[in-house]
């Protein structure tokens, strides 16, 4: 008797998903069904360290900014996760080291937290550039010279680290419809995806 | 009947979003809309019977006809969908011009926000305009096909404004085909789009045309050629192809890395790496692949290098190895190497941290 109760919650549940969620794949031109037509390739994560005309995997952005933080003065990592399924979660610290401004008061602080929606791929790209940029032209003598000395800027690249390696993991899928772990809302994520960990990586 | 299914697969094209509705507009909850699913298929079908008569008329007017807004844009969203699974026909494209001009009725909120954003719910006519593209692209292709059977070099020439109709043609090239476009684009490499470089890289991986590629190909198409071609090509000249790729400044990091997916298995590959480790430009890259290295070789071998390292910047890489690792191991190599009075002050400092 209890087996076939719980075969049938099984059975069930296993009907509740499929109609509430279903999986689409992004195309650049073709249209159907199962399609969301992107207009334009679709964009798949792409290894390198240096900057691409794409987006990078979060293994190489991570690779890219460990890099940068073993080789600069200016650059300190720093992991305040760990993220829902565990992994290390990066803040990085882009300033000199002393914490003061050249006057002697303490730096003032400014926070970029990207990438908490786990298919916007750009915001990373953007965080992890600014990073680039300020640690590599360190010794300009200029602005950047200047915000190295005076300002503390701390930047999470990839705040859903989980999200972001579900949707480059799956690049040209998602899921659209009810997420079964909303089941409070129950709507409000068509065109969402990358479920990962309840909460975390809806979009 | 609630047909949240049917109505999220008919809006699964892109949309622009407004903040008014427009006059007329129908706006619909997709998660509580009753929809006919069998008078959509009625629809649908006497819409494409009439096409396949060459009534495009007759078509059209009974999508339009409705005075249910929903049911018309589903069933011309199920037209256009199964129109892409037939030849195209003057019929097929003339109903496609038409539903290109498909009025847009329908409207739902957009799902990330409870603001005043309006998103069709059907984008009937962005469908048709795609699909239409899609069947150019094709006899473009087709054409140009039997070009490149004649004056090979100038049908090359002639695509230097759409790259995709050279690309397209050399995917679904017959080999007779591709030997004219292959002794074509070695002739005359400035003429080939770049795009057309990477397509021909990957049909025909020969010596002349990676190293052709690797001249003349913008990075961009150069990048995706690096995860698929290594695996389809002898490992020594895999290689020696992304030794040299290794040597650009815009696609060296991405060549050591497919370097490093063939240093399992291959000492040349894994020499190359080494080579790396402590030069400027490349060195993390030859970290990363490192770590990234079978479990039993990585340890043992980032150990090997630990011990012959003499330079910060080779101490630093290897330190990178190890920490982009994540295993327990590597985390007590690199507590070790934190200590190890080799290193510099920088480094330790950052290690410790």
């Amino acid at each position: 008797m209890s087996i076939r109760f719980a075969l049938a919650v099984l059975a069930m549940s296993i009907a509740a998903t499929g109609q509430a969620q279903q999986l689409r794949t992004y195309t650049q031109s073709q249209v159907g069904p199962t399609f969301l037509t992107y207009g334009l390739p679709v964009p798949e994560p792409i290894e390198s360290l240096t900057p691409v005309d794409g987006f990078r995997s979060y293994a190489s952005l991570e690779a890219r900014l460990q890099s940068l933080a073993l080789s600069s003065p200016d650059l300190s990592a720093h992991d305040v996760g760990p993220t829902l399924q565990g992994r290390a979660l990066w803040a990085y610290v882009v300033s000199d080291e002393n914490g003061v401004d050249v006057e002697g008061r303490p730096e003032a602080a400014f926070f970029i937290n990207a990438n908490t929606h786990a298919r916007e791929w750009a915001a990373p790209e953007v965080s992890t550039g600014t990073v680039e940029r300020l640690v590599e032209l360190a010794d300009d003598g200029g602005i950047n010279r200047y915000l190295l000395d005076n300002t503390r800027l701390v930047i999470i690249p990839v705040h859903n680290v989980d999200g972001l390696l579900q949707t480059q993991r799956f690049p040209t899928q998602v899921l659209v419809g009810s997420d079964p772990d909303f089941p409070m809302t129950g709507r409000a994520t068509a065109a969402c995806g990358a479920r990962t960990c309840a909460g975390w990586t809806r979009c | 009947m609630i047909l949240l299914g049917l109505l999220l697969a008919a809006s699964a094209a892109s949309h622009a979003a407004l903040d008014t509705l427009p006059a007329g507009a129908v706006l619909i909850d997709p998660h509580a809309a009753a929809v006919d699913r069998a008078a959509v298929d009625a629809l649908a079908n006497a819409s494409l019977s009439a096409i396949a008569r060459g009534d495009v008329d007759a078509a059209l007017m009974a999508l339009r006809d409705p005075s249910d807004a929903v049911l018309a844009e589903l069933a011309a969203a199920r037209v256009i969908d199964a129109l892409q699974a037939q030849p195209g026909t003057r019929a097929t494209e003339r109903a496609l011009i038409a539903l290109r001009d498909f009025p847009t009725r329908v409207f739902r909120r957009h799902e990330e926000t409870t603001a005043d954003w309006f998103v069709p719910l059907v984008d009937v006519a962005g469908k048709a305009d795609a699909l239409l593209r899609m069947q150019q692209l094709s006899r473009d292709r087709d054409r140009l096909l039997l070009a490149l059977q004649g004056d090979a070099a100038a049908a090359i020439v002639s695509t230097t404004k759409d790259a995709r109709v050279l690309v397209a043609a050399i995917d679904a090239a017959p080999e007779h085909v591709l030997d004219r476009v292959a002794a074509a684009a070695l002739s005359a490499p400035v003429s080939m789009p770049s795009p057309a470089w990477s397509a021909l890289a990957r049909r025909r991986p020969d010596q002349p045309i990676l190293d052709a590629a690797l001249r003349f190909a913008q990075p961009v198409d150069l990048l995706p050629l690096f995860e698929q071609l290594p695996a389809r090509l002898p490992t020594d000249r895999a290689v020696a192809w992304l030794k040299r790729a290794s040597e650009s400044d815009a696609i060296g990091s991405a060549a050591l890395l497919a370097l490093g997916e063939l240093a399992a298995t291959s000492s040349a590959a894994l020499d190359e790496l080494d080579k790396h480790i402590g030069r400027a430009d490349t060195g993390a890259s030859a970290a990363f692949a490192l770590a990234r290295l079978p479990a039993t070789l990585r340890g043992p071998h980032i150990d090997a290098l630990i011990d012959k390292a003499t330079t910060p910047a080779q101490f630093s890489d290897l330190a990178l190895a190890l920490r982009l690792d994540h295993s327990d191991a590597a985390r007590e190599r690199l507590a070790r190497l934190a200590d190890d009075p080799r290193i510099g002050a920088s480094l330790a400092k950052e290690l410790r941290r």
